[in-house]
């Protein structure tokens, strides 16, 4: 006879899986190539790619409110730096705290010239159409967009350093009615036609549309304003490369998944096959929880996982250890598996707690690689306190609803 | 299972003693082998279809003028085998400039072979990352000991936790000075490992002494704690060794089929495993249970 409240555990064991599949599934649709993919991003090493950490040089000198604009402004030259490379999920976070900007991109083709684009500090030239240089963009002091003084539309406001106005000075002397190129780098920001001598230091680029000039003026500022910087860290890693790891730990995932599986077989019979089953769900939950929570598999991220499948069964060897001992303590199948679990559980509890204590204070000090390992450990520690305790409970205790004593006897034979 | 862990304690402690303070010595003396995590500098790590020769990459790569002038110091080269008849070298230096690794790479193509893009891995760490993350491992050991500390002293009691905490530092004293031994590379994973084994290393702690929290809860008026203890022990021994040998089972394969780049880290926490049994067993109860055993007298 099958107990209703064992009927119940067992329907939300199926749910609960069901909904795992199923996000899995969902999520590892892929709409555009109409296949199915692996549903969880992979880190930059497994999949290759640029990870750079830029910050200010040492020559830069500015502080505060002054340095973090600055920076918000660096963050957009980068940002349009990375969008030509034509990738797909690239993350630029501006770490205003340490005065940082980390940039992520994986999967790029040649990541090592990547890295070196990115931290590639922009330098703005005036050139005449010759290609002559007039003036670099040390000698601008600011640019501003504003509304056009005389008519609609915006205006790009240019004001010089002294030694820029006497350069500039010279320049629109000679160049009248011929046009001035402004180049960030190699790109074409601004060409603008000369229509009388400018001396006073100051300068209007006009003809352009509001959005236009704001995003000109912040690219001459990030030309001209440059905060320098340099690479404090950085890793490359080639596409092969990170394949190469995928295939080596997927080998040790299935061979470590498998000899745990047989251990607990060996050692618990039918009961540690049960345990292999919950083990099995703990897999699939625990992948299921990382995609949807757009976690970042990364190589220690896979180690923690398979480590975390063999202290997943931990709980279910206190558990069976303890049911034998309160059935050859002389209670009865039902009521040793009944006090097994109960008695278990905090022995479970507390020893889960204090490993999350150490996955939690690594999220906080952890880079981003051992990041992923955390937060792999820590889904997998909750995960299995949910399947070592529910969902094995939830099995075992269906047999001994059939059969009470057959289940028994694994637990009393192997002692 | 009869083991009279508690009747020989003192040989056990002896034993971790020693242990720990061959440990610390070797810490002082030899010191670790710290990574470009912590030290700051370049790693390149280069894959080429040529073969590639013991000491050509110091000779004609870093012996090669162009290279020599950029005075890179103290630089290693390591060879490795990445499989499919290519051969694989790593190149670790002082933090490199972008120009400077493109003369190095340039050099290396000239004088080697052609290098495969594709598997390519070049690692840089400024100077001044490394040291906040080393700062960042201690206080992140150090916060982590003292919230286990915290915890265990409120679910059993103050001295328990001591003991689990001694037991913890026990362990990742022996893993340390195994890595200072054998001046393996201390990398940026190797936080992670340490970190787990502590947590593991209280785990094999905790269901003894929950085992002992139980018993005690029955003991009989004549019986001594130490022997509660003992019975403890002896009755969660399998329990703990199972849970390990599963744990181990799963680490192993990472071991010797996991690859190269987390080896360090497996090794660090296949050790912690073996030396948290060992202490959860040998180290933890008996310094709880002579404690306690000495504040019963004393409150006698």
């Amino acid at each position: 006879m099958l107990r209703t409240e064992n009927k119940v555990r067992l329907t939300v064991v199926l749910v609960v899986v069901a909904i795992a599949v199923l996000i899995l599934g969902i999520l590892g649709y892929d709409k555009k190539a109409q296949t199915y993919t692996f549903p969880i991003k992979l880190g930059l090493d497994l999949k290759g790619g640029v990870y750079v950490v830029l910050a200010p040089t040492p020559e830069v000198t500015l502080t505060g409110e002054q340095l973090n604009n600055a920076l918000r402004e660096t963050k957009n030259v980068i940002n349009n730096r990375v969008d030509e490379l034509g990738v797909t999920e690239p993350t630029i976070q501006l770490d205003l705290e340490n005065s940082r900007i980390i940039v992520q991109i994986p999967g790029v083709k040649s990541p090592d010239e990547a890295a070196k684009l990115i931290g590639r500090t922009a330098q703005l030239f005036f050139e005449d159409s010759q290609g002559n240089v007039l003036l670099l963009g040390k000698d601008v002091e600011k640019a501003q967009a504003g509304p056009r003084d005389d008519g609609p539309g915006a205006q790009i406001n240019l004001s010089f350093t002294p030694e820029g106005s006497k350069k500039f000075a010279e320049a629109t002397t000679k160049l009248v009615h011929q046009p001035i190129v402004i180049r960030l780098d190699e790109e074409v920001l601004l060409n603008a036609v000369v229509n009388e001598p400018i001396t006073g230091g100051n300068a209007r680029i006009t003809g352009l549309s509001f959005a236009e000039a704001k995003e000109k003026s912040a690219l001459i500022n990030a030309g001209a304003l440059p905060v320098p910087l340099e690479r404090i860290a950085s890793s490359v890693v080639g596409p092969t490369l990170g394949q190469r790891s995928i295939n080596q730990s997927l080998t040790a995932g299935i061979i470590g998944i498998v000899l745990v599986l047989l251990f607990m077989f060996i050692f618990y019979g039918v009961p540690g096959l049960l345990a292999d089953l919950a083990l099995i769900i703990y897999g699939v939950i625990l992948l299921a929880v990382l995609a949807l929570f757009r976690a970042t598999l990364t190589l220690p991220g896979i180690a923690g996982f398979i480590l975390s499948i063999g202290m997943a069964v931990d709980a279910n060897v206190i558990i069976f250890e303890r049911i034998k001992e309160e059935i050859q303590n002389g209670r009865s199948v039902r009521s040793g598996i009944e006090a097994g679990f109960n008695r278990a559980f905090w022995a479970i509890f507390d020893s889960n707690i204090t490993t999350l204590i150490a996955a939690f204070v690594l999220l906080y000090f952890g880079t981003a690689q051992v990041k992923g390992f955390a937060v792999t450990l820590s889904v997998g520690i909750l995960t299995s306190i949910f399947t070592a305790i529910f969902v094995t409970r939830t099995f075992i205790e269906l047999m001994a609803d059939k059969d009470p004593e057959k289940i028994g006897r694994h637990f009393v034979k192997r002692g | 299972m009869d083991l009279k862990v508690i009747p020989n304690r003192k040989i056990y402690l002896s034993v971790s003693t020693i242990l720990v303070v061959i440990s610390i010595i070797l810490l002082a003396t030899m010191g670790l082998n710290y990574g470009i995590d912590y030290t700051g500098g370049s790693v390149i790590q280069i894959t080429t279809e040529e073969k590639i020769l013991p000491g050509s990459v110091q000779d004609n790569v870093l012996g090669d003028k162009r290279v020599a002038d950029l005075e890179l110091g103290s630089s290693s080269v390591q060879l490795y085998n990445p499989g499919n008849n290519q051969s694989g070298v790593l190149i670790k230096t002082r933090f490199l400039e972008d120009v400077e690794e493109q003369i190095i790479l340039d050099v290396f193509e000239e004088k080697i072979g052609q290098i495969d893009k594709d598997q390519l891995q070049i690692q840089k760490v400024g100077p001044a990352i490394g040291k906040e993350l080393l700062r960042n491992a201690l206080l992140s050991l150090i916060i982590a000991a003292l919230l286990m500390l915290v915890y265990i002293s409120f679910r059993f009691e103050f001295k328990s936790g001591v003991a689990a905490v001694l037991a913890l530092v026990h362990d990742v004293l022996i893993v340390l000075g195994f890595f200072a031994l054998t001046q393996k590379e201390i990398d940026g994973p190797f936080l992670a490992a340490i970190l787990t084994l502590v947590g593991y290393s209280i785990n094999d702690t905790i269901v003894i002494f929950d085992k002992i929290r139980e018993n005690m809860r029955q003991r009989r008026a004549k019986e001594s704690f130490d022997d509660v203890v003992n019975t403890s022990i002896n009755q969660s021994i399998r329990r703990t060794i199972n849970t390990s040998v599963t744990t181990l089972l799963a680490i192993l394969a990472l071991l010797f089929f996991g690859g190269e780049s987390i080896r360090n880290f497996t090794i660090a926490i296949t050790l912690g495993v073996i030396a948290g049994t060992y202490s959860s067993l040998f180290v933890a109860s008996p310094i709880w249970s002579i404690w306690e055993t000495a504040a019963e007298k004393k409150a006698k």
